[in-house]
């Protein structure tokens, strides 16, 4: 079975992040990008899968020179190679375009199945996989929390606000995974030597027979005229429990009236 | 004015409250269309023209300002043939055909709605694709159409640390709002019941199935029990525990239920299966805006914080004096939630008897 898992590098949220004039595109840095934390759980589905049925995973991502760290730590958990799609033209892609390039790549790879993170977290548009879906004319299963197959048809269970839903599609078939499936593994001296050996491919947008024009900036379909800080919440009264902190804490909701 | 299309989601078998607000959302911009899936199959005879579709909620569709409803049914697919579609591509292949019978050059550009749930966003993308639109999501608010720009909107960016304005450089623009916004509008239109008094046109769309769409089938789907508790949305007080809880969670709903307040918890608390899904609060989970969010034993990560940081009053209790929940509190105890919170239930009990209430 052959799976792909799309990867990506985003600013580590646990840091000031912010937007830059003109253009207010995200500001990035080398020094503070991981790889987008909702990536681990697809990559950890997508591992398990080639486990039970001799498969391989291959780890994909789309961007500049640093972007390949993603691919790269992929290996390292356990991916058996990469492809990092890389070109200037790429510059400024938006969702659409973004899609177009990965869609193309996956028509190269040829896998049963593509499993991607449930959303990024710098854009967390969430549309990536759905717009390949409808590209390759394949079914999407989104937001899932596990994935099963038995080789022929891929099962997947998924929790919603109303319920838990089963479902079942043939393949090849596109999977995004939540946070709520299995725990990401940790990388292993074993697996980090291992990745050094492994290859990855770097393609260009004229190895998938893209044109420059359906990407970057110019291609954009949306712009953004302006962006602002929203202010953040200051700290108010916090204070040590010396006993009485439930009565404490009593007291203030009946001191802003909300008993 | 030109029409407005909204994607109607139907979660419970019933329209959405989000779906509403779109309605009501729509208005700003031109003529609301309302697309909505019916469950039962176009070849299973046309009774009514609203077939699927219960009476009430074609009374709420028009209340929100629906001057045309079209309901969408799939040709080729009923219950019996034991076959039950998912509807994301269903709803596309009803929104592609509900548009391309109307595009006309009277109309000035095509605009879609549609509420930013896990389906919602799945209709969306492919939606783009097929339209060749410009697709926005995280929309707070539509801003007014002018004669020289594309459709301009407000929207927040970077867990909800920037609000952007975005226009989209399409004719065609599919705008995902955020649900519990959409579902705001709708309430605040209850609340003043100002609803827009029109007789919608009801018509009825076959909707042929595109080949992958029979290529997902459901194969269980149970309900979820209902919590007696309110619901997490629409509360006004909710109560949240996190991995400081342990997995004990009888503190939390106690001080829920002295506040007549809904339940919540963390990723950390719902990964370690301690509570359901629905129960989720933060970037993965729900967003919420409570007049009183209580976080105990949350040391409140930036993904928690964008669920429930527009809340408007903040209460933390947890036994890390820098957990970073304290930087955005209101109010904050340092200590131990197993004994701050049932003290806290009791001196609420105590205050109450004392004012009477």
């Amino acid at each position: 079975m052959k799976v792909v898992v799309l990867v990506k590098c985003v600013p580590d949220s646990q840091l000031a992040r912010s937007l830059v004039a003109p253009k207010w595109n995200m500001k990035r840095c080398d020094v503070s990008e991981i790889v987008s934390e909702l990536d681990e759980y697809a990559l950890e589905e997508a591992l398990r899968l080639a486990e039970t049925h001799s498969g391989s995973v291959t780890a994909v991502t789309v961007g500049p020179a640093r972007a390949v760290k993603a691919v790269e730590t992929a290996l390292q958990r356990g991916a058996e190679s990469g492809v990092h799609i890389m070109d200037d033209a790429l510059a400024g892609s938006d969702v659409v375009a973004t899609a177009v390039v990965l869609s193309a790549a996956v028509r190269r790879l040829c896998p049963d199945v593509v499993i991607a993170g449930m959303a990024s977290t710098d854009s967390g548009t969430s549309l990536v996989p759905s717009m390949i879906a409808e590209m390759l004319g394949w079914p999407l299963l989104g937001c899932v929390d596990e994935v099963l197959t038995d080789g022929s048809v891929l099962r997947v269970r998924r929790e919603r606000d109303h319920g838990l839903e089963v479902l079942e599609a043939s393949m090849p078939v596109i999977v995004t995974v939540t946070d709520r499936a299995s725990e990401p593994r940790f990388p292993s001296f074993r697996t980090i030597l291992a990745a050094k050996r492994k290859t990855i491919h770097s393609w260009s947008l004229s190895d998938l027979g893209i044109c420059s024009s359906e990407v970057g900036w110019d291609a954009a379909r949306t712009s953004v005229e302006s962006a602002v800080e929203r202010p953040s919440r200051g700290a108010g009264h916090i204070e040590k429990d010396e006993g009485h902190g439930g009565i404490r804490l009593a007291e203030f909701l009946l001191e802003r009236n909300l008993l | 004015m030109s029409s407005v299309y909204v994607l109607i989601d139907r979660p419970h078998g019933e329209v959405s409250e989000a779906a509403l607000g779109l309605l009501t959302l729509a208005g700003q911009w031109g003529d609301p269309v309302a697309i909505v899936l019916s469950e039962r199959a176009s070849d299973e005879g046309c009774d009514r023209d609203s077939a699927g579709i219960e009476p009430s909620e074609m009374v709420a569709l028009s209340r929100a300002g629906a001057v045309e409803i079209i309901v969408a049914r799939p040709v080729g697919v009923s219950p019996e043939s034991g076959c039950v579609v998912h509807s994301g591509e269903l709803m596309t292949d009803a929104a592609t055909a509900a548009l391309s019978e109307r595009r006309t050059a009277a109309e000035l550009a095509d605009v879609v709605l549609a509420s930013g749930t896990p389906e919602g966003r799945e209709i969306a993308g492919r939606l783009a694709v097929r339209l060749k639109a410009a697709v926005i999501t995280d929309v707070v608010a539509l801003l007014p159409v002018t004669s020289d720009s594309g459709f301009r909107v407000k929207k927040t960016a970077l867990a909800d640390a920037f609000e952007v304005i975005v226009r989209s450089t399409r004719r065609a623009a599919v705008i995902v709002v955020a649900p519990e916004v959409a579902s705001a509008v709708w309430a605040k239109t209850c609340e003043t019941a100002v609803f827009r008094d029109v007789v919608p046109r009801v018509r009825p769309l076959k909707c042929p199935l595109r080949m992958g769409t029979s290529a997902i089938r459901v194969v269980e789907r149970r309900a979820r029990d209902m919590s007696e508790r309110p619901d997490l949305s629409k509360a006004k007080v909710v109560v949240a525990g996190g991995r400081g809880t342990r997995g004990d969670f009888t503190s939390i709903e106690a001080l829920a239920d002295a506040l007549g307040g809904a339940t919540a918890a963390s990723w950390a608390a719902v990964s370690a299966g301690w509570c359901s899904a629905d129960r989720q609060v933060g970037q993965t989970g729900q967003r919420v805006s409570p007049r009183l969010y209580v976080a105990a034993g949350i040391s409140g990560s930036v993904h928690h914080r964008v669920g429930m940081q527009d809340s408007q009053v903040v209460v933390a209790v947890n036994k890390d004096p820098d957990a970073p929940i304290f930087g955005i509190a209101d109010f904050g105890i340092v200590g131990d939630l197993f004994t701050v919170l049932p003290q806290a239930v009791e001196e609420i009990a105590r205050i109450r008897g004392r004012i009477g209430t």
